[in-house]
């Protein structure tokens, strides 16, 4: 009887773990069949020449190299503009901000921003940057409309990461004299770090592949020269892809390139990716602490 | 871009439909600054963050309720 019971139990617990696992196997071939497919279209265009070269003969023929360039020049001013904002901003509302209800409505305010779809930052951009403050179609426009689209996402998971540091590391600093900043430079930072480059990461790769933002504060569908100051306008990678793929006279014969395109962005989101990783694996490798 | 693009209420799953993302980033190109057409895309862009906020808020209740009881 009992044994039967066991054995009963065991199946039930066996069918709930296929139950669970199949999602998520199913997206697991989903996204490598996605891969593949990119890989198999687009493998066959990349070359040295297509990583090096500017568009040519109406875009089908050449590379894309602007496009490069343009996607890591608008995703760095981004982050020089939201990373010291954002880290500040989520230290002052981990550590000094008081529990109140004005706190607390700047807190959901962040969450709601965060939530809010791309092309309104792009709206708000046009309006701010572009024609209120004067800045023009350029690198600089688009890449603060990118910022300002980073910003609640780094400041909510900085937040968490530094309030998800024991009380007892601020502790130990101030009962040995240290003042509030001391303490949070020296012993809670430190160990949030890994938390906030996440963060910051992941903000990283959706600045590389958001179209909404920069369509109307500077991209640009061709341009002869590349950016040399940050007021001209650009070209990027996710528009380019959309450009090929849906705006161009002749869809068909520019697909491979179109494909060649996303696989480069693809690489390069990756390989952020992997940048991250490495240097938080070595910052945990050294940060070990017991609670 | 896959949706279909058409300005009309959807009657069944497969008719194309326009969203209000779309609708400012098609719309965007083509308005002056500062007309009425420009101040009806922000007024779009405002729905979108109330319905934003107002998801959050009910996520965060329902957290809130959670929590108190899991500590009584």
């Amino acid at each position: 009887m009992k044994k039967s019971n066991y054995r009963r139990t065991r199946f039930i617990s066996n069918i709930w773990f296929i139950v669970l696992a199949i999602p998520l196997l199913l997206f697991i071939l989903f996204i490598g069949y996605m891969c593949f497919y990119l890989l198999k279209n687009g493998i066959n265009v990349i070359s040295w020449e297509f990583l090096t070269r500017p568009p040519a003969s109406g875009m089908t023929a050449g590379g894309i190299l602007p496009c490069i360039i343009g996607t890591v020049y608008i995703t760095f001013i981004s982050l020089l503009f939201s990373i010291p904002i954002g880290i500040f901003s989520a230290i002052y509302l981990a550590e000094y901000a008081p529990n109140n209800i004005f706190t607390r409505i700047i807190r959901s305010s962040v969450r709601s921003l965060a939530g809010i779809p791309s092309i309104v930052y792009g709206l708000f951009g046009v309006a701010l940057f572009v024609r209120t403050m004067d800045i023009g179609l350029s690198v600089l426009a688009s890449g603060l409309t990118l910022g300002l689209m980073n910003l609640p996402w780094i400041i909510a998971t900085a937040e968490e990461a530094i309030t998800a540091i024991p009380g007892s590391f601020r502790e130990g600093a101030l009962a040995l004299g240290a003042t509030k900043w001391e303490s949070i430079y020296r012993n809670v930072l430190p160990y949030a770090f890994p938390g906030i480059l996440t963060g910051i990461l992941l903000a990283v790769a959706r600045t590389m592949g958001e179209t909404a933002p920069i369509l109307f504060t500077g991209v640009t569908y061709f341009t002869r020269e590349l950016p040399r100051t940050p007021l001209q306008k650009f070209m990027a990678l996710p528009y380019h892809l959309f450009a090929l793929a849906t705006q161009h006279d002749q869809l068909l014969k520019v697909r491979p390139i179109a494909f060649g395109t996303a696989l480069v962005l693809l690489f390069l989101v990756l390989l952020f990716d992997a940048i991250a990783f490495i240097i938080r694996m070595r910052i945990a490798a050294t940060n070990k602490w017991e609670v | 871009m896959v949706a279909g693009n058409a300005p009309v209420i959807p009657r069944s799953l497969f008719d194309p439909v326009r969203t209000i993302t779309s609708t400012i980033a098609i719309e965007l190109g083509e308005t002056a600054f500062n007309t009425p057409h420009f101040f009806s895309l922000f007024a779009l862009g405002f729905i979108l963050f109330i319905i934003a906020l107002a998801t959050n808020l009910i996520a965060e209740s329902l957290f809130r309720r959670e929590k108190r009881s899991f500590t009584l």
